[in-house]
């Protein structure tokens, strides 16, 4: 086995990490350091001197400069900072404060509008704003409303005479009461009675006027005939039970719901014939 | 260093005090000036003078102890530093370094501070003949005093990095100043 003769690492020497590292740590130099160090610990040491005239030649001017950035401010600029403050803290409490009024005021006055407040708050918009008036009281008075509500939509300035004039909006008959001093002149054309199918009923005060009754007849077939083929025909396999279906039906395309005819309950559900059309 | 004192010096210079700035100034400026001397003397107190314009701007939100004021401020410099060593390449110009000693401007009030300041500036000439790693390991273990882990930080080394390249630069350093003969 060959020995060489050279070393491994060509930087390790004598002098031991230990004393390297005292060296570095502290400004005293270890007593028990290497004759070979101590040159180095001599310029260690000179670096660690205090510092010469030279080195602290800058000082006015770092003062300068923390003044400039860090001192402290003057105060009398203090008390000149915080009205500002205030008066933006204030004047954006103020904005706030408005803000809110504005968004009342119009909520109340769309809800006004929709007819969604209660009946006394109704009343109250409808005679202030003009919005509509309560909607039960539409319902009660029948006719009477229909007028009153048309004129209550408008605005306050182009209102009726006698809604400014405060008499009672929900006449019985839809009709304003007249004043003492207004005759009414009715316009040459027009008679009552003129319309034939008119025949005038008197009718108590107070009472609405009764809902038109829908009428049951079919419309009449066009050529005045019904038509054969348009029958119903009752389907074998419906079950008595399911009329209400086919009342649906004729529900839903707009023809009468007793349809074409009485029909006895439990009978088969018309089904139009195969046949084709004759008249076709 | 200061020492236990560094905490008070330091909150009364972020609240505006100037004496204690000033106490903080004089603690840090001749190391900072010492380390730049080596590592750019062309610009040193230029750079020395732009770390503090740094670190003031940023003094009211620093929290630390003092080796981590001195990590902070030696970092400021050693950025500016490397920025410094960039314009220069691009601008070559002729370095303070090439200038005879003696031809250094020296204020001579006393005879015991020019024969320190003197030994101070051969120092700083020996070290600035080590490599570019093992020089400015050694000033920011000696000079600044910061320890093996922060100078790691702030060079961007392994902590083992460092101690091998300032036992290598203390070999070298000895070796310099044993040829040179130089009795600091």
């Amino acid at each position: 086995m060959p020995n060489f003769p050279w070393q491994g690492r060509q930087d390790t020497s004598a002098i031991e990490d230990d004393a390297l590292a005292a060296m570095l740590s502290g400004p005293e130099v270890p007593e028990d350091l290497p004759t070979g160090l101590q040159p180095a610990a001599d310029v260690l040491a000179a670096l660690r001197a205090r510092p010469s005239g030279d080195e602290l030649a800058g000082e006015a001017f770092a003062m300068a400069e923390f003044r400039n950035r860090v001192g402290v401010p003057d105060p009398a600029r203090r008390p000149r900072r915080r009205p500002a403050l205030l008066s933006s803290f204030m004047s954006a409490k103020v904005a706030v404060a408005t803000a809110a009024i504005a968004i009342t005021i119009g909520g109340v006055a769309t809800a006004a509008y929709a007819g969604a407040l209660p009946a006394t708050a109704q009343r109250l918009a409808h005679d202030v704003i003009g919005a509509p008036a309560d909607r039960s009281v539409s319902h009660s008075s029948g006719r009477a409303t229909a007028a009153h509500r048309t004129a209550s939509h408008r605005p306050f300035r182009h209102r009726s005479w006698w809604h400014r004039c405060g008499t009672p909006k929900s006449h019985p008959t839809g009709m304003p009461s007249p004043h003492p001093s207004w005759t009414a002149t009715p316009h040459p054309s027009w008679t009552p009675g003129a319309h034939p199918s008119w025949t005038p009923r008197p009718r108590p005060a107070g009472t609405p006027r009764p809902h038109p009754t829908p009428t049951c007849t079919p419309a009449p077939h066009p050529s005045g005939t019904p038509h054969p083929h348009r029958t119903p025909v009752p389907h074998p396999s419906m079950a008595p039970g399911k009329h209400r279906h086919h009342h649906h039906r004729y529900h839903h395309h707009g023809n009468p719901v007793h349809g074409p005819g009485p029909r006895p309950s439990g009978s088969p559900a018309p089904q139009p014939s195969p046949t084709p059309d004759p008249s076709a | 260093m200061i020492g236990e004192g560094f905490a008070a010096v330091l909150a009364a210079a972020q609240d505006g005090s100037e004496s204690a700035f000033s106490q903080l100034w004089r603690d840090t400026n001749p190391a900072l000036l010492r380390y730049l001397r080596v590592l750019c003397p062309a610009a040193a107190e230029d750079i020395a003078a732009e770390t503090w314009v740094k670190t003031l701007r940023n003094l009211s939100g620093f929290c630390g102890d003092e080796p981590a004021w001195r990590a902070w401020v030696f970092t400021t410099s050693r950025r500016l530093v490397i920025d410094e060593r960039r314009r220069t390449a691009r601008k070559p110009a002729v370095r303070l370094s090439d200038v005879p000693l003696a031809a250094l401007p020296y204020s001579a009030d006393a005879s015991d501070e020019a024969l320190e300041r003197l030994s101070t500036r051969a120092a700083i000439e020996m070290l600035a003949k080590l490599p570019p790693l093992q020089a400015e390991v050694i000033l920011l273990r000696v000079v600044a005093g910061l320890d093996t882990e922060a100078v790691a930080r702030l060079v961007g080394r392994s902590p083992g990095a460092v101690r091998i390249a300032a036992h290598r630069g203390l070999r070298k350093l000895a070796q310099i100043a044993a040829e040179a003969g130089v009795t600091l």
